[in-house]
């Protein structure tokens, strides 16, 4: 039995969607796309060095995140969007992308094992 | 939230599908019918003589394509060639000090991406509705 907690909560989305069920299975399948998508550009551009892009990547990402009920991540992404827009990177920064990474991929294996209809 | 059928062109541009996904759908719902959706607000504009009567504009939009004009330009745009079009602008938290300056730069209203986006949206579509519905009967 997985005891891992559920990373996400789709009762605002079903609220969101007035009850349509194919419309937040649409929903989680692009969030599932969009998570592995992003989970690697973060990695990627951080890699390089290139904070402005991890920035814009993580701020886009607040909305679905509200959207999905993941608010175990909302404080993350705040604090590496005020690391980022102080181009500050530092081992906490480097901590903080690490965890995000981690968290986006799971959440996208929780989604996946989640069946919506 | 009122489905009433609406005759009212919107255009949005959005770089996250899921909220521009959410966004559309929300629309549809709320009995706006004709709704377009655009990654970013360079694809807006190629269609904006289309004369949308409302424009939803996000305010970052350049997390896909690095290049893309933010919303606040976009804006600009949209207002010069078109002046009467109603523009609501879509911020996250954290934003609104630029709200003074979006509305100096023509925008009609702003929502917020939060916990009440949905309350948000709905508040601004009864507004929007009543005053371009007013506009008409002025005409």
């Amino acid at each position: 039995m997985n005891t891992e907690p559920t990373l996400f909560d789709l009762s605002e989305l079903i609220n969101l969607s007035d009850g349509n069920m194919e419309f937040v299975q649409s929903m989680v399948d692009l969030f599932i796309t969009q998570s592995e998508e992003n989970a690697e550009l973060i990695k990627e551009h951080y890699e390089k060095g290139d904070l402005g892009k991890v920035k814009a990547i993580v701020h886009s990402m607040k909305p679905s995140i509200l959207i999905m009920g993941i608010y175990s991540l909302k404080e993350d992404i705040s604090s590496i969007e005020d690391y980022t827009r102080r181009n500050e990177n530092n081992a906490h920064l480097s901590e903080l992308i690490a965890k995000m990474e981690e968290s986006l991929l799971k959440v996208s294996q929780q989604l996946k094992e989640y069946h919506v209809i | 939230m009122t489905n009433i059928p609406c005759k009212y062109k919107i255009f949005l541009a959005d770089d996250n599908k899921i909220f521009a996904l959410f966004l559309m759908n929300f629309l549809k719902n709320s009995g706006f019918t004709d709704v377009h959706s655009f990654e970013t607000g360079e694809l807006l504009l190629q269609r904006i003589h289309e004369k949308p009567d409302i424009v939803l504009l996000d305010y970052f939009l350049n997390s896909k394509v690095e290049t893309a004009a933010n919303g606040n330009e976009i804006l600009k745009q949209v207002i010069e060639l078109y002046p009467d079009t109603y523009v609501i602008m879509v911020t996250s938290i954290g934003e609104s000090d630029k709200v003074r300056e979006l509305f100096k730069c023509g925008a009609s209203d702003y929502i917020t991406k939060d916990e009440k986006v949905r309350s948000n949206l709905e508040t601004a579509l009864i507004r929007v509705r009543a005053i371009l519905d007013g506009r008409s009967r002025n005409c």
